[in-house]
């Protein structure tokens, strides 16, 4: 009887499978099946010795009709190369190249600013000039002059101009100030560390500044002196209100630019949470305006979505029972027996516990979506727009 | 057929008393059974009971026009289980009630783990019932600012909970606050997005707060700050907020209305702060410290002297209390109706019988795990608090038959008894039997326990509604024949491991008609037929439990489909079912909410694909294999949840238990 019930429960879907364009022949699928059957195999091994017989022989025919299912659908959807494929591996995801040049940003040395106090006298102070600093490439060579971003890459150019540079001192890393800072015991005993000063006369940066605060690397010499004494030229294109000297910011702002407003009721909007929420504490019948419309739409259109996939869903369902129904030998005369007229009929409680059983009201397959209640129609409401 | 055959003489009788009368003497009748009977027997009944019906709770949606139509009078509406309703049916439903006649007077509307309904049908039902006072939301975890800002419509709002309503953040509690302005309950538990910002903007608002619930929520002392400003609040609880400290319970001596707090699970909260606290307090009822001071210090027993005329409820769960402890409590609380006392280290027979000695009033008296209580400490309960009803003793090793011989004689008002894992045996159960108000016996873990002892209780505890016989693995059917004899009113039954029942015994429990949660995992000797018997007789199931029922096959499911239409959880991993059984079985239960199969050996995929795609679109929650995650198709698991499905997946191996 089992087997029987079996082959009754393959036939509906195979016959779906090959509607829905046979997905069952992608290699991918079958591959899948039988990781699913090696798992079951695996679990069948585990209680082989202390289960009953009868157990393990439905596990071992439920095995075996899914194989014979697979190789069915094989032979029918796949042709002679299905096989072959099968066994192919899936191919190898392209390791991604990184590339190291590919970033500009100067995220590491940001924070130089605020650099901690030195007892002066304790350092060596470095001026770049202007011209160096506004460079659009720090490091230059000094043979052809092509500009590099990074010191490293100009060592692997320079050795192109001769084998006086490609020994191992000149290719290796020159001990420089912006190394990773010693450990602080150390500072004090070792070389002495270097800074940098800021070539514009009077800026507190200046090494002339009667309370001079030295920068700290060459990359913050570049960000100060653009950020405090050049054009703002770089401006935002979404606000237009915004410009900057350095690009990077620029691009942190437009992560944040028009985005994350905290908007109230009354139009006004605050660029953080706190100022609005004491707006609207200060002001009757205000309230916070709820986030974007473009969140309202894409709800909108998920909503519009679970709708139709539910009641498409509903149709598949009763479309499989009503098969289900016709190889089970159940009549449609099952389903005649409700009506909707009784007001006694329905399953009302008061605290849980059910008046009426149900039985015979509503019908046990399922099949009544299309009944009327109180005359709207459950699947026509989906279209009531509200 | 009943209305035709007594249409005589008693019908017209009824028929001549005004219907006001009829209600009157319907509003007498409380059982929804009997009522129903009444309903039966006669139009005015029925004509009354439509009329004056107030409260309903609808099991299906397509019910629920007629019901809104039916019953004019309709304060109270509980939609937590009402499957597969969604926005587009409750907005029907509702608009087609309200352009009958006139507007709805729905006063309470329960949407518990009514997962469908989002804002749009939030929308309709404010829009409806003009003069909404109660919401509960709680357990809506997709529910956020959008459905809050359609509740925030209904400006007469009086209770709102929003138990773990995860998506809401402070932005949806500004709408509610400025939208319902009477706010007076308010239950933000789990609302894990709201902060200090909104419990300020929420204080600032809604003036007439008085009880509130900020359990498990990421704020600091700053809301306590804001909270202690409202000058009503009775009702706090700040359960599990870890950044609460004594500094915070300082701030609340601002407001002197407080009388509850529960300051359980706040590991920063210290003994000094809560006395500090108590100090100002005069009228608190309800303390509850359970898991959260590390030791009880002695200035904490000496301020609750202070309030010794108010305090009612006192909760120490898990600290440790020792004898003198209890012996200040006791000289100082004379009023306690309830004490908590489950984990605590150090309880003794001595202390208890300190503390019943001067409260005399308790009613509730929570012992779990006190491992070191013994008969003596019953005995000095039994003599000195008579009026005690709820008693759990749960993994109490040394309470024996003696213990149990003194409450049986003196607590007559004893309802609820709870004795998992205190090796008891028949003679107990007979002196428990005396008690015959019991309502809740918990008796899991008791493997002494025979048919004999079920025989006594039955024979004397006609109320019982809660049985639980988890692992008493002596029981046989014969027991269950005795049970099913005397305790007609059982509505939870749990018969886990209990491997000796039979189909034979199945066939008796199938007597209770108003069982709602049949538990019966790892009964390996009953097969389908068993299932049929239940199916058959207990047709209120709501929650079945087969797993490891490793005979029952689709024969039960089928009866199941058939018969059992209010089922709404069901376990039926390891069961012998095949894929048509199943198929069968989601394409008939409309209610069914929750359905856990792990392992269904039998099933193949395809029929696991043929029955998901026949569900009814109820289903909230799903369990299946891991295994199936890749086999079955991605667009069915999509479909599922776009019906608001959870699908669970879970890896565990296949184990035979014999």
């Amino acid at each position: 009887m089992e087997a029987c019930n079996f082959e009754n429960a393959m036939e509906a879907p195979r016959q779906e499978q090959d509607r829905a364009g046979d997905s069952s022949a992608d290699p991918r699928t079958i591959l899948k099946h039988l990781t699913f059957l090696e798992q079951k195999i695996g679990h069948l091994r585990g209680i082989i010795c202390t289960a009953p017989r009868q157990l393990v022989s439905a596990e071992l025919s439920c095995i075996a009709v899914q194989l014979v299912s697979i190789s069915r659908s094989l032979a029918a959807g796949g042709g002679a190369t299905a096989p072959e494929d099968a066994k192919s591996p899936a191919p190898a995801a392209h390791a991604h190249e990184g590339d190291s040049d590919s970033s500009d940003h100067d995220h590491g040395h940001r924070g130089g600013d605020d650099e901690e106090r030195l007892p002066p006298g304790s350092y060596e102070v470095i001026e770049l000039d202007r011209e160096e600093i506004l460079a659009p490439h720090v490091h230059t060579c000094k043979v052809c002059g092509k500009g590099f971003k990074r010191d490293a890459n100009l060592r692997m150019h320079m050795r192109g101009h001769g084998d006086a540079y490609k020994t191992a001192a000149a290719l290796a890393r020159p001990a420089r100030d912006d190394a990773p800072p010693p450990p602080p015991d150390a500072r004090t005993t070792a070389t002495t560390r270097c800074f940098y000063s800021c070539p514009y006369v009077g800026c507190k940066r200046n090494r002339e500044h009667r309370s001079f605060q030295p920068l700290k690397t060459a990359v913050c010499v570049r960000n100060h002196y653009r950020r405090s004494h050049c054009d703002k030229s770089y401006t935002c294109r979404r606000c237009n209100v915004k410009r900057f000297s350095v690009l990077a910011d620029l691009r942190t702002h437009e992560k944040h630019c028009g985005r994350d407003r905290w908007v109230c009721s009354c139009g006004t909007s605050f660029s953080r949470k706190d100022k609005l929420f004491g707006h609207v504490a200060a002001f009757d019948g205000h309230a916070p305006a709820l986030p974007p419309e473009e969140d309202d739409a894409a709800d909108h259109r998920g909503a519009a979505n679970g709708i139709g996939t539910s009641s498409e869903q509903q149709l598949m369902g009763s479309e499989a029972v009503s098969s289900m129904a016709s190889m089970e030998g159940i009549s449609d005369g099952m389903f005649a027996d409700f009506s909707c007229s009784d007001i006694k009929g329905f399953p009302l409680t008061d605290d849980g516990r059910c008046l009426e059983d149900g039985r015979g009201f509503f019908s046990p397959m399922g099949l009544d979506y299309s009944c009327d209640f109180d005359g709207f129609d459950l699947f026509g409401s989906q279209v009531i727009d509200f | 057929m009943s209305q035709d055959s007594g249409g005589g003489g008693g019908d017209a009788a009824i028929e001549a008393l005004s219907l006001d009368l009829v209600a009157h003497a319907l509003a007498g009748v409380r059982d929804p059974r009997d009522r129903k009977s009444c309903r039966l027997v006669s139009r005015a009944f029925a004509r009354a009971e439509a009329a004056s019906r107030r409260a309903c709770r609808p099991l299906r949606r397509e019910a629920l026009p007629r019901v809104l139509r039916l019953f004019p009078a309709l304060a109270s509406l509980d939609l937590s289980a009402c499957a597969g309703l969604d926005d587009a049916s409750l907005a029907a439903a509702l608009s087609g009630a309200a352009g009958a006649g006139a507007e709805l007077g729905v006063r309470r509307v329960r949407l518990a783990r009514a997962s469908g309904v989002g804002w749009r049908g939030l929308e309709a039902l404010v829009a409806a019932c003009p003069r909404l006072e109660a919401v509960d939301m709680s357990h809506c975890p997709a529910a956020g600012d959008r459905e809050m800002a359609a509740l925030a419509a209904a400006a007469g709002l009086r209770e709102l909970a929003l138990d773990k309503c995860l998506a809401v953040t402070d932005v949806g509690l500004a709408k509610v606050a400025v939208g319902c302005p009477g706010l007076e309950r308010l239950s933000v538990r789990w609302c894990r997005e709201i902060s200090d910002i909104g419990v300020e903007l929420l204080a600032k608002k809604c003036r007439r707060l008085r009880s509130v619930d900020i359990s498990y929520l990421k704020v600091t002392n700053e809301s306590l700050r804001s909270l202690s400003t409202l000058e009503k609040l009775e009702d706090l609880a700040i359960v599990g907020c870890l950044s609460i400290d004594d500094d915070g319970l300082e701030m609340l001596r601002a407001s002197n209305s407080l009388q509850s707090i529960d300051v359980s699970r706040c590991d920063h909260v210290t003994s000094q702060g809560l006395a500090s606290l108590i100090e100002s307090q005069s009228f608190l009822q309800k303390i509850n410290v359970g898991h959260s001071l590390h030791e009880i210090d002695t200035c904490f027993l000496s301020k609750l002297s202070t309030i010794r005329e108010s305090l009612t409820v006192l909760r120490l769960d898990g600290l440790e209390v020792f004898a003198s402890t209890l012996v200040a409590i006791g000289d100082s609380c004379k009023n306690l109706v309830e004490i908590g006392l489950s984990k605590c280290d150090g309880i003794t027979d001595d202390g208890i019988s300190s503390l019943v000695a001067h409260c005399n009033y308790l009613r509730t008296i929570d012992l779990t795990c006190c491992h070191l209580i013994t008969d003596d400490a019953l005995a000095a309960i039994a003599e000195n608090c008579r009026m005690v009803e709820c008693l759990r003793l749960e993994s109490c090793p040394f309470v024996s038959a003696k213990g149990l011989e003194h409450i049986g004689a003196l607590c007559s008002r004893l309802k609820e008894i709870d004795l998992t894992d205190c090796c008891i045996n028949d003679t107990a159960l007979q002196h428990l039997a005396q008690c015959s108000e019991l309502v809740i016996l918990k008796l899991g873990l008791c493997s002494s326990i025979s048919d004999k002892g079920l025989a006594y209780i039955s024979s004397n505890c006609g109320k019982i509604e809660e049985l639980d016989l988890y692992r008493c693995s002596a029981i046989t059917d014969d027991g269950l024949a005795a049970v099913a004899r005397g305790c007609k009113k059982i509505r939870m039954l749990n018969l886990r491991y209990c491997t000796q029942i039979t189909d034979g015994g199945l066939k008796h429990v199938s007597a209770l008609e108003e069982l709602t949660n049949l538990e019966l995992r790892c009964l390996a000797r009953i097969t389908g037929i068993g299932i049929t018997y239940i199916a058959v007789g207990c047709t209120c199931l709501v929650e079945l439990d087969l797993k490891c029922c490793y005979s029952v096959d689709d024969a039960g499911l089928w009866a199941l489909s058939r018969y059992s239409q209010n089922l709404r959880q069901l376990t039926i991993s390891y069961c012998q079912v095949t894929g048509l059984g199943l198929c069968h079985l989601l394409s008939s239960l409309r209610c069914l909410q929750e359905l856990k199969m792990v392992h269904v050996s039998w099933v193949s995929i395809e029929g696991f694909e043929m029955a998901l795609r026949a569900t009814c679109g109820s289903l909230k929650k799903l369990k299946l294999f891991s295994g199936l995650r890749s086999v079955i198709s991605p667009e069915l698991i999509q479909m599922l949840e776009a019906c608001g499905c959870r699908v669970r997946w879970v890896d565990k191996p296949l184990v035979y238990k014999g």
